[in-house]
């Protein structure tokens, strides 16, 4: 269960020593951003025992442009606010910990009638006051009353005519999260609100800690709603507790009943408690665990997300995608221990996933590269731990999220090695393989993470799916990189785009890099597929000619060769024509090239070409016709040309472009920069 | 202690986590509820409640895939249907261990006969199966901690049970955690149960925790196989 995971990142949170503020920052929407400008507006009721009065503050200031508004980060604890999350928000939701509201446009334009006021706005929210909840009704009628008599004496201090938000807080002394002392005089638990306008030389504040405590039942009294009882055994902790309720509630809208499912047919409206019940303490750590998640969620960006979700097998039409063409995805990781029990050293990696801007380290998990999660950093784990990545999409805030995908049961030090060999291929392979195709040095982007390194190798339909079996250790199918490449590399040789060619084989070479050092460092699988280095064993023996039969023994190899071999071929052929050889001759009116048409068409017809043009062709170029034919003629046999015709064709354009006139070739006449098409 | 030790096998399955709502993820094995719910299925006992304990056995590697589906309607209203992503689970197979002095007996006359009164499925309606019967036990005995030493299972073990992991190179050990341990009828639940297992079923090692359980878990013999009951 979800629940379960998040309850046990809660707990070492809740048991940590974090400090007062930091805990009601958690739990709280007081730095959400979302709420910054509530705190331009804050009007304080301060209720004394002769006289009452208002306070109206403003809890920061503007930037000196005027235009932002940045919220005094050491006083905005003092006003625990609490942004709804969906329905409508100009109707009270939930149970308030405190009486301090968020008060919208209508709610303040509102206050200058006082009846109005009380009845409609105010009374309503202090029935769902913890503190207030003792009163009888009619207590809190009056006390609603003269609160909005005092606002509406006061309003011509506050309320203006362009469009305001602010925060209402009542300053009741009655209630235990509330304190009057002097000034000065304040224990570290007591958050300064305002002086005192009633007692002289005394300041209000709030009691933290007795917020905290209010919190929490005020949370608990939410989740009662659905479900509560006496004397039951907590799903989570296998005990039984005084008082257990319903886990299905709006702090956690992924587990808000948004609609029937799952509950039984035989449930009544507060029968949730039949399913899923927990006690205080797990409902405190798993609104902990919640918050902390809510704080350390990061939407995958647009470019990542054309990457990922752009078709793969069409350049033009993953070129005529915009970037905001994809559902916004966000991206969160969790980090629990494989066995029972929590780590106290959890909590300090839970904080460094919180302030990950900072000491970025080499040990850490940079989840920017590993998921796509920019800024997203994890802490250095040992392999006793699980890493879950979790996607969604949807509005998290209207309880309208989707589940993309949920990756479980990471091992950090199977992610860490992963991420090394990203960054390998990044600072230093990606280079030499665009060297190697003569293409100037520059970032390539769908290389650097591996949800976009996985989706254009594998295409969109796929992601998901191949993201965990790479975490996972498992093998790759690699047929769908071949098709896609073979199709790619065809669409772009009828455009005589060979710019494009290459960038196409340079992503590929690159995945099969990556696809070797994955196979070889973490599945401890040696070979399998053909990278660049090998390619290049094959180059020098095909310039010095020194090919021999078993280097024909696989059709990779043959395609690679007969496009190295239709390539030198061609640059005698245009010296002579001034014709491309494979365009003219093996293509064919844009044609979509096949193995047969490069052996039929091509190959078996040099020969015949070469002394009809008395073509100047190197010693090596005969000595590797006869073992190219031969390979023709046993790979039809095989009838692997139609089967493993992609294979093939990646190869031989591989072989095509990489081919390079050897310096000391004095046997032809042409040079590389002189051929069509030959070079960007 | 009776046995009765029997396969389910499936193209697809889905054991819902009772906690996600609007998407619909699954556990990545049956669970020890869907179990003893699919043996009142294959006896015709509604609402069937049991003290018999279960063990469950990967055969297949547990491989997951998320699906859009659009399900039809919201509730009784005018919604026709939502799009919903679900999580099902491919290419299922279990190797049941069920063991008690309740069902035994009734539940092997059952599967011998291959008959059941109420249709079986993995979790939802769409994933029906069959039951396979294995082998019949008439006396499976407890395997008592053995001395401490390391207990070596291909069943999947309850984490409260593990005091230490021996971990084997090349092996994926994962957790799955919270599943609903005890059904106690008219659709009310109580406690949770955590389990470690490895990804394609193979051997996990581990050295018994030294602690007061809250659960009835025992680590029981079916022959050859060591399993951990619960």
């Amino acid at each position: 269960m979800l629940a379960e995971s998040v309850i046990r990142i809660g707990r070492p949170i809740m048991q940590s020593d974090l400090s007062l503020e930091e805990r009601i920052r958690l739990l709280t929407d007081v730095s959400s951003i979302s709420c910054k400008n509530y705190f331009q507006n804050v009007i304080v009721a301060e209720l004394g025992k002769d006289t009452d009065t208002v306070h109206y503050l403003t809890i920061g200031m503007f930037d000196g442009d005027q235009k932002s508004f940045q919220v005094d980060a050491r006083r905005n604890v003092s006003f625990p606010i609490t942004f709804p999350n969906g329905g409508n928000p100009l109707v009270p939701q939930g149970v308030y910990a405190l009486p301090c509201y968020l008060m919208w446009e209508p709610h303040l334009k509102k206050m200058m009638n006082a009846e109005a006021f009380a009845q409609e706005i105010l009374l309503p929210r202090l029935n769902s006051t913890i503190g207030y909840r003792e009163l009888m009704q009619e207590e809190r009628e009056k006390l609603a009353l003269r609160i909005s008599n005092l606002l509406a004496e006061n309003t011509q201090r506050f309320l203006r005519e362009e469009k305001q938000l602010g925060i209402l807080l009542v300053f009741d002394s009655r209630l235990a999260v509330y304190k009057i002392k002097e000034q000065l005089a304040s224990e570290p638990s007591d958050l300064w609100i305002a002086d005192s306008l009633c007692i002289s030389d005394s300041a209000l504040y709030l009691d933290g800690e007795e917020f905290l405590n209010q919190f929490i039942t005020a949370k608990m009294d939410e989740a009662a709603s659905l479900g509560k009882a006496q004397n039951a055994v907590s799903t989570f902790s296998n005990q039984v507790s005084t008082e257990v309720v319903s886990i299905y509630n709006k702090s956690w809208l992924w587990l808000s009943p948004t609609w029937e499912m799952p509950c039984s047919n035989d449930w009544g409206k507060t029968d949730w408690i039949k399913g899923i019940k927990v006690d205080a303490e797990n409902y405190a750590a798993f609104l902990y665990g919640s918050q902390f998640l809510k704080e350390i969620q990061v939407p995958l960006s647009n470019s990542l997300l054309k990457e990922m979700f752009a078709p793969i097998m069409s350049v033009e039409a993953k070129k005529h995608m915009k970037t905001t063409s994809f559902q916004p995805i966000y991206g969160i990781p969790l980090v629990v221990p494989l066995l029972d029990g929590d780590s106290k050293q959890n909590f300090k990696k839970y904080r460094h996933m919180l302030k990950n801007q900072q000491h970025l380290s080499q040990t850490d998990l940079h989840m920017e590269v590993l998921a796509g999660m920019k800024g997203s950093i994890i802490p250095q784990f040992s392999d006793e731990h699980r890493l879950t990545i979790l996607y969604y999409s949807g509005d998290l805030s209207r309880g309208d999220m989707h589940i993309r995908a949920i990756i479980e049961d990471i091992v950090p030090s199977i992610a860490s090695k992963i991420q090394s060999i990203l960054w390998k291929i990044k600072n230093y392979e990606c280079g030499s393989i665009q060297d190697e195709f003569g293409v100037q040095r520059q970032p390539l982007y769908k290389t650097e993470t591996l949800p976009s390194l996985l989706a254009n190798a594998f295409g969109p339909g796929y992601v998901w799916n191949v993201l965990q079996k790479v975490f996972h250790r498992q093998s790759l199918e690699m047929k769908h990189l071949f098709q896609a490449t073979e199709k790619k590399l065809n669409e772009l040789v009828n455009k005589e785009d060979y710019w494009g060619m290459k960038q196409e084989l340079i992503f590929f070479y690159v995945f099969m890099l990556f696809y070797k050092l994955y196979n070889e460092q973490i599945r401890n699988v040696k070979g399998g597929v053909k990278d660049l280095a090998d390619w290049k064993k094959i180059i020098e023996q095909y310039y010095s000619g020194e090919l021999k039969d078993e280097d024909f023994n696989s059709l990779e190899n043959l395609g690679f060769i007969s496009g190295m071999l239709l390539k030198q071929f061609s640059h005698s052929y245009y010296m002579k024509t001034n014709k491309d050889f494979v365009k003219q001759r093996v293509m064919k009116f844009g044609s979509k090239l096949t193995p047969v048409m490069i052996w039929q068409q091509g190959v078996l017809r040099c020969q015949e070409l070469a002394d009809q043009w008395d073509l100047k062709l190197g010693v090596n170029f005969w000595g590797v016709l006869p073992l190219v034919l031969l390979g023709f003629l046993s790979a039809n046999e095989k009838k692997t040309l139609v089967s493993e015709k992609n294979v093939f064709m990646t190869a031989f354009w591989s072989g095509y472009l990489l081919y390079r006139k050897p310096k000391n070739d004095n046997d032809s006449d042409g040079t590389e920069e002189s051929i069509k098409g030959g070079s960007n | 202690m009776k046995g009765v030790v029997f396969d389910l096998v499936g193209t697809l399955a889905h054991f819902r986590k009772p906690d996600t709502t609007a998407t619909q993820m699954t556990y990545p094995f049956i669970t020890p509820t869907a179990v003893k719910g699919m043996v009142g299925a294959i006896l015709g006992k509604e609402d069937f409640v049991t003290h018999d304990i279960v063990g469950i056995r990967l055969m297949n590697p547990v491989q997951i895939v998320s699906q859009q589906m659009s399900m039809l309607g919201k509730d009784t209203g005018s919604s026709f249907n939502r799009p919903t992503t679900i999580e099902l689970l491919i290419n299922p197979h279990y190797r049941i261990y069920y063991a008690g002095e309740e069902n035994v007996d009734e539940l092997s006359t059952y599967l011998q006969k291959e008959y059941s009164v109420y249709p079986t499925f993995l979790g939802v309606a769409y994933a029906v199966t069959k039951p396979k019967l294995i082998s019949v036990w008439n006396q499976v005995a407890l395997a008592v901690n053995e001395a401490y030493g390391y207990i070596e299972t291909k069943a999947v073990v309850p984490s409260a049970l593990v005091g230490e992991l021996k971990v084997t190179r090349g092996q994926h050990y994962c957790r799955a955690g919270g599943f609903m341990y005890c059904y106690k009828g008219a659709r009310t639940f109580e406690k949770s149960i955590d389990f470690i297992y490895e990804w394609a079923g193979n051997m996990i090692a581990f050295k018994p925790a030294k602690k007061k359980l809250s659960l009835n878990l025992q680590i029981a013999k079916f022959g050859e196989d060591v399993v951990c009951l619960y």
